[in-house]
């Protein structure tokens, strides 16, 4: 699982994208990979071996597109995954709440939840 | 979303809560009064330090943690206060002056324990962080300790919301309401930075941290002196929500009021800078502060 802030690593004069890529769309998703295949999931990266789900992408209520950055990164995760020939399976993005997801190790279950709206799986 | 009907008794009884809430130590009181005149002296907030110990210890056992280097060496005021730099001074005052009040559990928000905190010490360093891009001055440590102290009306506030804000968020998303604030208001006749505002008055606060309190999710209401302050902290909030530290139900579901751009020169590479910035900022802090409590 990667969990990215902002779209974009080229703002970066940090170094932070070398230290923490998962902070990045653009470099979050080449780590996660990596890591996949360091661990043994190697092989042709495509869906016919990755499930591939995505959650977040909110906006504060009544914003201006700048601050979607939510939405920025998520426009930016699908292109960056389009690359690799990964699509996404399942999606629960926008709208103007935080979600906090969770993977089951055992199931492979993917679960979010926000205060509020109870729980659910993607 | 009918629970309390009667407006007027409810109010007096959060008003009566209010006035029962402890006031902030004196040294917190006097180190705000401070931050709040032109010329900030070290000199001066180290003597008010000096006459609280357990402020004193707090300080030093801070100044000489892993977050300033680890090396067990400072071991006066003197050394740890331009050290620690004012906004970590005010952050561990404010802290423990008013402690009960950031623990609180606000139930009426589904929010934990240590979540207030977390939030409003995320506002106080976004807020500190986006004082450099207003058009106009801006005391940051003013902002920063207006973060630290803008959502203090949730701690009363919150048990009178009950288990309604599962309502609140419908009608948010529906479009019935404008906002979380709004929904409180039209539940309890009182938004939390109205009640804020009476508990920052009941600590005889400076009227720009009652401002910044009252009107950070209507700066525009905000008295023309201090609006670019309450615009500075509305912005610190609203970021802080969006990088993951809300408070809960209430998350995002309060509208960023797009008039800063009055007050401030704020890009989109500055803001992503920014997002940048304060991660890196808190992560330190939180690491720091909360993984010995």
């Amino acid at each position: 699982m990667v969990h990215v802030a902002l779209p974009d690593s080229s703002i970066d004069r940090s170094n932070k994208a070398k230290t923490k890529p998962g902070f990045f769309a653009d470099t979050g998703i080449p780590a996660l990979l990596n890591c996949m295949n360091s661990i043994g999931c190697s092989g042709p990266v495509s869906n016919g071996n990755f499930t591939v789900k995505m959650a977040g992408g909110a906006s504060v209520l009544a914003c201006n597109d700048m601050f979607k950055i939510g939405k920025r990164n998520a426009y930016t995760l699908k292109g960056v995954l389009e690359k690799y020939g990964l699509k996404i399976n399942a999606a629960h993005v926008g709208g103007n709440f935080s979600r906090t997801v969770s993977v089951e190790a055992g199931t492979g279950k993917i679960i979010l939840t926000s205060p509020g709206r109870g729980e659910w799986t993607l | 979303m009918d629970v309390m009907s009667n407006h007027a008794e409810i109010l007096k009884k959060i008003m009566a809560t209010v006035k029962k809430v402890p006031i902030i130590s004196p040294s917190a009181n006097k180190i705000i009064q401070v931050i709040n005149t032109d010329n900030i002296s070290i000199a001066v907030i180290i003597k008010i330090i000096k006459k609280d110990s357990a402020l004193t210890a707090n300080i030093l056992k801070t100044a000489n943690s892993v977050f300033y280097g680890g090396r067990s060496e400072v071991a006066s005021l003197e050394q740890a206060v331009p050290l620690m730099g004012i906004d970590e001074i005010i952050n561990i005052t404010v802290k423990n002056g008013v402690s009960n009040i950031f623990n609180s559990e606000l139930k009426g928000y589904n929010s934990e324990v240590g979540d207030l905190w977390k939030h409003d010490l995320r506002t106080a360093t976004i807020s500190h962080a986006i004082a450099r891009f207003s058009k106009n001055f801006i005391a940051s440590e003013i902002a920063f300790t207006g973060g630290l102290l803008h959502d203090i009306g949730k701690a009363i506030i919150s048990s009178y919301l009950g288990e309604t804000s599962k309502h609140i968020i419908n009608a948010i998303d529906q479009g019935k309401i404008r906002g979380f604030y709004e929904a409180e208001r039209k539940l309890l006749g009182v938004d939390h930075a109205q009640v804020g505002f009476e508990l920052a008055r009941h600590w005889n606060l400076p009227d720009i941290l009652t401002s910044i309190i009252l009107y950070h999710h209507t700066p525009s209401k905000a008295p023309d002196n201090f609006k670019a302050i309450v615009y500075c902290v509305h912005l610190g909030d609203i970021l802080a929500m969006m990088t993951g530290y809300g408070t809960g139900a209430d998350s995002l579901s309060h509208p960023l009021d797009s008039r800063y751009t009055d007050f401030f020169d704020l890009s989109e590479d500055d803001l992503h800078q920014l997002v940048l910035e304060i991660d890196e900022k808190c992560e330190m802090r939180h690491d720091e502060l909360f993984d010995d409590q």
